[in-house]
């Protein structure tokens, strides 16, 4: 069986608490977060099959699934992005930072830094920008939907993206704060 | 200083940041702020478009199937569905001259169609068929070669990844775009074949460690025979699958999103089924379709941001006049859009490179009577090419991961990969010449 097996562990190590308690911490929140990201993506599944079996055996569809579907996909991504960004899974093009890893370390980790700090500032733009409209979605019970059919609260929706950025962008200033390990990986 | 000088330093900047190493998403997003800031002298609007975005950008229906797909390209992998068709495809063409590159071939096409990862290709028949292939005489290196070439048909043949972001970016029907891939893909994995066959006839010794005991071994006739009810009962999950899911789709019956719901709940039947899942490898699975997806719904969502950027500074429409002004045919707008494409391959991955050229090339294209259906193939084509590339040809890296064996160096595999980007750039000039190959059967 392992034979055919294209799935490896995806587990980022955190780092144990007594060395390192707030990577511990951090590590730990992203990774709850990307846990129910996880699920969320196989209640997504079933949710389209429940769809499909009712609308064409049963003759009764499940209203909304398509907005519930479109906004999931965004809550998933914003569940996952921290600890993407602890585990430093974000897509790059490291053929030349490799290089300059063995030619200068030092350069490299001064680069990784520079590109932990923009990751942390577009974190924080969206943070900054988000954070309001969460605010007023609570206020007026901003809702989507069709009014009378079926409507759900977006306050949840706009709360996941706010603590999703919010942890991100921790991570990233983790991750600046640790060039070491960022150089590692990339050299590995 | 025009709106269109700042545009082009800005898609200058982009380009050196991600080849600096900066993360793709954070680059997208950083030049898109800078660039509605400048450009708008407004920064207000900047913080209210990253809002937009982030908040809507992808909060569409579509992008479900990305998840869903890669779902369900992860559970066909882990249930051995692979190794199944391979064996068949090897039982029933043994005897072919290079009957197992063949098959290898063969079992990358099926396989292709059910999954929309040729990283999953690559890594499944790396195990499956390099040590098949090394038993029977092949050279190690040609066999890597072989599957790294062919596992790019799991990105033409649909359902496919780039497809479904293709579609996305230049606002085609994935559908329509998943039809359009079929003949293209047919195409290249007929190309394979007659390639490989003339390979072995022409050059036995690129393929084959000694080419008289491999002979003598395909003409032995006393191995072991699977029997037809065997053939029947390991083809069948897969076929039914490919049923499923392509069927549905063609036929209407299924949106794409539908036909990823459902394809992935199939693939997770055959697992059971087969028993290739326990609960911490379910989680496994689980964790990976995350880990892949959102990587990709990520630059999506950056993407998004650049592009509106990129509509505001109206680059796309200042470019396509330009390109009407300079005189370019279609044709030879086609060849140079190629020839930049597979330039970025060489350092870029597939998605990035999309990301970074459909949202300016895609208008120019239909600006010059260019179908975009047809545009999307050649575009997908192109940037596959890049796949088998130095020094970033992510197949090619990842068999040499999977096969982990010292005898075998990334060059050798690079340069066994040769005749598959030289079939792939045939294929390239034939589709871009004939658009029927694409939009025939829309």
């Amino acid at each position: 069986m392992a034979d055919d097996d294209a799935v490896k562990d995806a587990d980022g190590a955190i780092p144990p608490f007594a060395t390192a308690p707030v990577g511990a911490v951090l590590g730990s929140v992203a990774n709850i977060l990307s846990a129910i990201g996880t699920i969320w993506i196989g209640l997504l599944m079933v949710l389209i099959v429940l769809d499909v079996i009712g609308r064409n055996f049963l003759n009764a569809p499940i209203t909304g699934v398509a907005e519930i579907a479109g906004r999931s996909v965004v809550a998933i991504v914003f569940l996952q992005i921290a600890a993407a960004v602890m585990q430093g899974r974000l897509t790059r093009a490291d053929f030349l930072i490799r290089r300059i890893q063995r030619a200068s370390p030092g350069t490299a980790r001064l680069l990784d830094t520079v590109f932990a700090l923009i990751g942390a500032l577009v974190f924080a733009m969206i943070l900054w920008s988000s954070w309001p409209k969460m605010a007023d979605a609570w206020v007026t019970a901003e809702f989507f939907g069709v009014q009378g059919v079926f409507t759900i609260p977006t306050f949840p929706f706009r709360a996941i993206t706010v603590i999703g950025s919010a942890v991100a962008l921790l991570a990233c200033v983790y991750r600046a704060v640790q060039p070491a390990r960022v150089s590692a990986e990339v050299a590995a | 200083m025009t709106t269109l000088t700042i545009g082009f330093l800005l898609i200058a900047l982009l380009v050196g940041l991600v080849l600096l190493g900066l993360q793709i998403a954070y680059a997208l997003f950083a030049v898109g702020f800078l660039g509605i800031w400048i450009i708008r002298d407004n920064i207000d609007l900047a913080f209210r478009m990253i809002e937009l975005t982030a908040y809507s950008g992808i909060a569409d229906y579509l992008f479900a199937t990305i998840p869903l797909f890669v779902l369900m390209g992860l559970l066909v992998s882990v249930s051995n569905v692979g190794r199944d068709t391979f064996e068949v495809a090897e039982e029933l063409l043994r005897r072919m001259i290079c009957g197992l590159g063949v098959a290898t071939v063969a079992a990358n096409t099926i396989f292709a169609a059910v999954t929309g990862v040729s990283i999953a290709s690559a890594a499944v028949f790396t195990r499956v068929a390099v040590p098949e292939m090394t038993r029977h005489g092949y050279r190690p290196s040609f066999a890597a070669g072989t599957v790294a070439g062919s596992s790019v048909l799991g990105m033409l043949i649909p359902p496919s990844l780039l497809l479904i972001i293709y579609g996305v970016l230049a606002e085609v029907s994935i559908g329509g775009m998943f039809i359009a891939g079929l003949i293209p893909g047919v195409l290249l994995a007929a190309g394979f074949v007659a390639m490989l066959i003339g390979v072995s006839v022409l050059f036995p010794g690129f393929v084959y460690t000694d080419p008289s005991a491999a002979r003598a071994k395909r003409i032995d006739r006393t191995g072991p025979k699977m029997s037809a009810t065997t053939m029947i009962a390991k083809l069948i999950p897969i076929v039914a699958l490919v049923i499923l899911v392509l069927g549905g789709l063609y036929s209407g019956f299924f949106t794409p999103t539908e036909a990823g719901g459902i394809g992935a709940f199939g693939a997770l039947i055959i697992a059971l089924l087969r028993r290739s899942l326990d609960r911490h490898k379910m989680w496994q699975v689980m964790k990976q379709t995350g880990a892949i997806s959102v990587a990709i719904l990520v630059l999506l969502i950056a993407a998004s941001y650049y592009s509106r950027m990129l509509s505001i500074a109206g680059l796309p429409n200042a470019i396509a006049d330009l390109v009407r002004a300079g005189g370019f045919s279609p044709l030879g707008f086609l060849f140079f859009y190629s020839v930049i494409i597979l330039l970025m391959g060489m350092i870029l991955d597939s998605t990035s490179i999309l990301l970074i050229m459909v949202p300016i090339a895609a208008p120019i294209a239909q600006g010059l009577g260019i179908d975009l259906s047809h545009f999307g193939i050649i575009t997908v084509l192109a940037v596959e090419i890049g796949l088998l590339t130095p020094p970033f040809g992510i197949s090619v890296f990842t068999v040499h991961n999977t096969l982990n064996d010292p005898s075998v160096s990334v060059e050798q595999i690079f340069a066994a990969t040769l005749p598959f980007i030289g079939v792939m750039l045939a294929v390239l000039v034939i589709v871009a010449l004939v658009p029927t190959t694409a939009t025939a059967l829309l």
